[in-house]
């Protein structure tokens, strides 16, 4: 079956089949942001952005993504150019094996995108979304506040 | 692959097409809400999937029978709405939140959760606890039964060809109180024992109560016989205790790998009281105004 969908700000169709897994989808063409860590969205590491939202692309069938707009994280930023969050995590030390990155980084972008002045509980409660084990989550965190108070101007 | 007999995919716009691809006989065709539950667990014999995506379930209204929320209203979308939100001075919104991580609750359904039918889903609880009402189709009707029945009696006996298209949570009395606690390994864990408390109180006596034991058994269990002595007396704390007490002689827990059936046991009377001592709260701190 075909799948017609924007990705990354671009139009694109995919032949599927209707039990591929979106996660396989990606990595077979080579979107390496996306890693496999669970398969069962315990780990949040295969983070994408549909229609906006993070979800875990591993319990996502790429047959439902026809239609639809997905943003990974080959789509933020460039080696030249970091995005502003990419910027911050870059700034705050936020990046350790840099395993959970595009994970962190797109579900933050949601939140951002969707609410430009969250509270540290709502940080928290997104990037909770996704497991690391090098960070402990406090820069991270520190990362997507510090992004905020600038957007502020504070 | 754990969908590997899946050779269809289907995301009709109509919700006659939707129930006519679940009847088939022929091939195994099976629904498709958010899939955090469906691909992630596999459901290796189904054939086909229908994609519940495009059917309109995934709005939520205010109506006078209550609020009425569609079976594919993410639980993202139960935390966000202004009317949710709202809905039992924030209960089930919070209790959302505390499901599960936030991409998870950004495709996770409503109707899902009914589904899953997790004995420790808190949601779940706190929609039994609130009297919650579910809409079924199939090709010949439209009905309407408890939350409660649609738990205990419905999913073994469900056609494939039935969806549930949403719930209805009645209007909540006036000097109504909730409150739903748990215990787990860790605040973010999903909870070993947790109980859900609804009480309506009229001038100090209780004139309805629901409570709901998660964690005891493989269903969610409505304490019927504590609820009971609950009616028509005067809340006080030795009213609690006694409530805790007959919750914890009538529960049988069975044990597993996260406790066992003695410490569910304990357990059981401890949610029971606090629940029901927070939702007492509730109701008087409302009285003060």
């Amino acid at each position: 079956m075909k799948i017609t969908f924007v990705i990354n700000e671009e139009t694109e169709t995919w032949d599927v089949s209707p039990d591929d897994i979106f996660l396989d989808v990606l990595r077979h063409r080579s979107y390496f942001g996306v890693k496999r860590g669970c398969e069962d969205s315990s780990c949040g590491l295969c983070t994408v952005l549909l229609d906006g939202q993070a979800v875990n692309a591993c319990t996502l069938l790429a047959a439902q993504v026809n239609g639809r707009s997905i943003t990974t994280i080959e789509g933020l930023g460039t080696r030249d150019h970091l995005s502003p969050l990419q910027q911050a995590f870059v700034e705050c030390g936020a990046v350790q094996c840099g395993y959970c990155t595009p994970a962190m980084i797109l579900a933050a972008k949601a939140l951002l995108d969707t609410c430009p002045e969250p509270t540290e509980a709502d940080v928290r409660d997104t990037l909770s979304s996704v497991y690391c084990r090098c960070t402990g989550y406090v820069k991270p965190v520190e990362a997507v506040l510090r992004l905020m108070r600038q957007h502020q101007g504070t | 692959m754990i969908l590997s007999h899946l050779i269809e995919y289907h995301c009709p716009t109509d919700l006659n097409e939707a129930l006519r691809l679940l009847s088939r006989p022929d091939v195994a065709t099976v629904p498709l809400g958010g899939g955090t539950s469906l691909v992630a667990d596999g459901v290796p014999s189904a054939q086909a999937v229908v994609d519940l995506h495009n059917l309109g379930l995934d709005s939520i209204e205010a109506a006078d029978d209550g609020l009425h929320i569609g079976a594919m209203v993410t639980l993202q979308n139960v935390i966000d709405n202004s009317h949710s939100r709202s809905l039992a001075r924030g209960f089930l919104a919070s209790v959302a939140r505390r499901t599960t991580t936030r991409n998870v609750r950004n495709a996770a359904t409503v109707g899902g959760t009914l589904v899953s039918a997790n004995s420790v889903d808190e949601l779940l609880l706190a929609l039994l606890a609130l009297d919650a009402q579910v809409v079924l189709a199939d090709m010949s009707s439209k009905r309407c039964i408890s939350l409660e029945d649609f738990v205990t009696h419905t999913p073994a006996h469900l056609s494939q060809a039935t969806l549930i298209l949403g719930v209805v949570i009645p209007p909540l009395p006036t000097g109504f109180g909730v409150g739903l606690e748990r215990v787990a390994r860790t605040p973010a864990d999903r909870p070993i024992v947790a109980a859900a408390a609804f009480v309506a109180m009229e001038q100090g006596r209780c004139e309805a109560a629901r409570l709901i034991l998660g964690g005891v058994a493989r269903l969610p269990v409505r304490l019927t016989a504590v609820e009971t002595r609950l009616l028509g007396r005067v809340f006080n704390d030795e009213l609690i205790a006694e409530a805790a007490e007959t919750a914890k002689s009538i529960v049988v827990p069975f044990s597993d790998f996260r406790a066992s059936s003695d410490y569910r046991r304990e357990m059981a009377a401890v949610v029971c009281r606090r629940a029901l001592q927070v939702a007492w709260n509730q109701v008087r701190s409302e009285d003060r105004g």
